[in-house]
């Protein structure tokens, strides 16, 4: 079977890479590009982490910190973690309409090298959330960290009103290791927390996954 | 009551707890850098210097306490709440014990000696107990019951060749709590709810 991505010792073992670059991951797909975080997205990524809507699912677990405590502690724990640009999206209000807004953040972080295993988190601008764009920067990053770093499992915290978006995927674009069963108090109440897991070798099997790392390399209308 | 407000016992009828000193340092150090109790601790096997253990050692605790025997005491282990989380009521736990057969008794009461403090202290919804699959858990058959297994990180932890699964486990303040109250003997916050009412 011909994979639209195969694993990057695979396309060496094709010979189809002769040069280091050659098997370097491709930090983009149809509808998103990965680019390192500069100084002026912070601004707009503190407007993403503290939004009414989202700031409690991301890492500061509903507390709301200074511009300062933000910056401070945006690497703290972390691995590596990109700036993710939309491509074929139209801006929202909070990007003014430019060419290629800055819409979210994936990182990497908890690693432990010494297991092959990381944690993967991702934050969005509210207006795209549920669309599938942070998710495609999320597979597109995956290659990356698995092409990068000998990890053999990424990690993901969800809580449960957000599981049904991903239920779907369970034992196709990963498996479920279990639930901590009324972990997080918001609400009035408390929500389990799911750990689901993505194994390196079935992420470079899963054909939809793959489509989506290939996609940058469909030309425009292809 | 003496003093008029509650109090927290740390004596078991064979265990008891009490706070780390700079002796009790040498103690754990030893304990966490043994040939079998090292590959359970945080470090699994790497053996760090006495000067980084001792770094490390507050290092995102909670509360942390040496268990002895009450007749001698002699310590037998250490005692940990680390990670805690009290905004959502949730912290870990864990315990480094010689894992002597002859006292494994001594080291189930003290570990639930342990999880009565911390729910008589903080306001802890659960705690939870994270372990390699080979490591021994250190409750009584009964205390077992209390242990809730919720995510198991298939294969995580390499050791010997092998990746070996990660456990965790829950334990719920308020199923600890009718445990006690069930309990022949009177335990930390058992005793603790006794006392606020006289």
């Amino acid at each position: 079977m011909t994979r639209a991505h195969p694993p990057p010792e695979d396309r060496i073992a094709q010979g189809a890479a002769r040069d280091i670059g050659d098997f370097a991951p491709i930090l983009a797909s149809k509808r998103t590009r990965l680019r390192p975080v500069e100084n002026s997205d912070l601004p707009a990524l503190y407007a993403f982490a503290t939004h009414e809507k989202t700031f409690w699912r991301w890492r500061f677990n509903g507390v709301v910190p200074t511009m300062d405590a933000f910056v401070r502690n945006i690497a703290t724990g972390v691995l590596v973690q990109y700036a993710v640009l939309a491509r074929q999206v139209e801006a929202g209000p909070a990007q003014g309409g430019a060419q290629n807004p800055l819409v979210g953040l994936v990182v990497a972080y908890n690693a432990d090298l010494r297991n092959g295993t990381t944690y993967l988190a991702t934050l969005a601008t509210e207006h795209l959330m549920g669309r599938g764009v942070i998710m495609e920067a999320s597979f597109v990053f995956m290659d990356y960290l698995f092409t990068t770093w000998p990890l053999r499992k990424i990690y993901s915290e969800v809580l449960s009103f957000n599981y049904e978006q991903f239920r779907s995927g369970v034992g196709r674009n990963f498996q479920e290791q279990g639930r901590l069963r009324e972990h997080y108090y918001m609400g009035g109440r408390r929500w389990d927390q799911y750990v689901i897991a993505v194994d390196r070798d079935r992420f470079y099997e899963d054909a939809m996954a793959m489509r989506i790392v290939a996609s940058a390399r469909v030309p425009e209308g292809g | 009551m003496e003093g008029g407000g509650p109090s927290v016992s740390y004596n078991g009828r064979w265990a008891k707890l009490v706070p780390v000193t700079e002796e009790h340092l040498e103690f754990a150090f030893r304990l966490v850098t043994q040939e079998v109790t090292s590959l359970r601790w945080r470090y699994l096997g790497a053996l760090p210097s006495f000067r980084q253990f001792e770094q490390d050692f507050w290092n995102g605790v909670l509360t942390q306490v040496i268990a002895t025997r009450c007749d001698s005491e002699e310590p037998l282990g250490l005692l940990v709440a680390y990670s805690a989380d009290l905004h959502h009521g949730t912290a870990y736990v864990a315990e480094l014990t010689a894992g002597r057969p002859q006292d494994a008794h001594i080291e189930a009461e003290a570990f639930e000696l342990f999880l009565g403090y911390l729910f008589a202290c903080w306001n802890l919804y659960k705690v939870y107990l994270e372990a390699p699959e080979y490591k021994d858990l250190p409750l009584t058959e009964v205390g077992r019951g209390l242990l809730h297994e919720e995510v198991r990180l298939s294969e995580n932890t390499y050791l010997a060749g092998k990746y070996w699964d990660r456990v965790t486990f829950a334990v719920y303040q308020s199923e600890f709590e009718a445990y006690q109250a069930t309990s022949e003997v009177p335990r930390p916050a058992a005793r603790l709810a006794i006392e606020v009412e006289t």
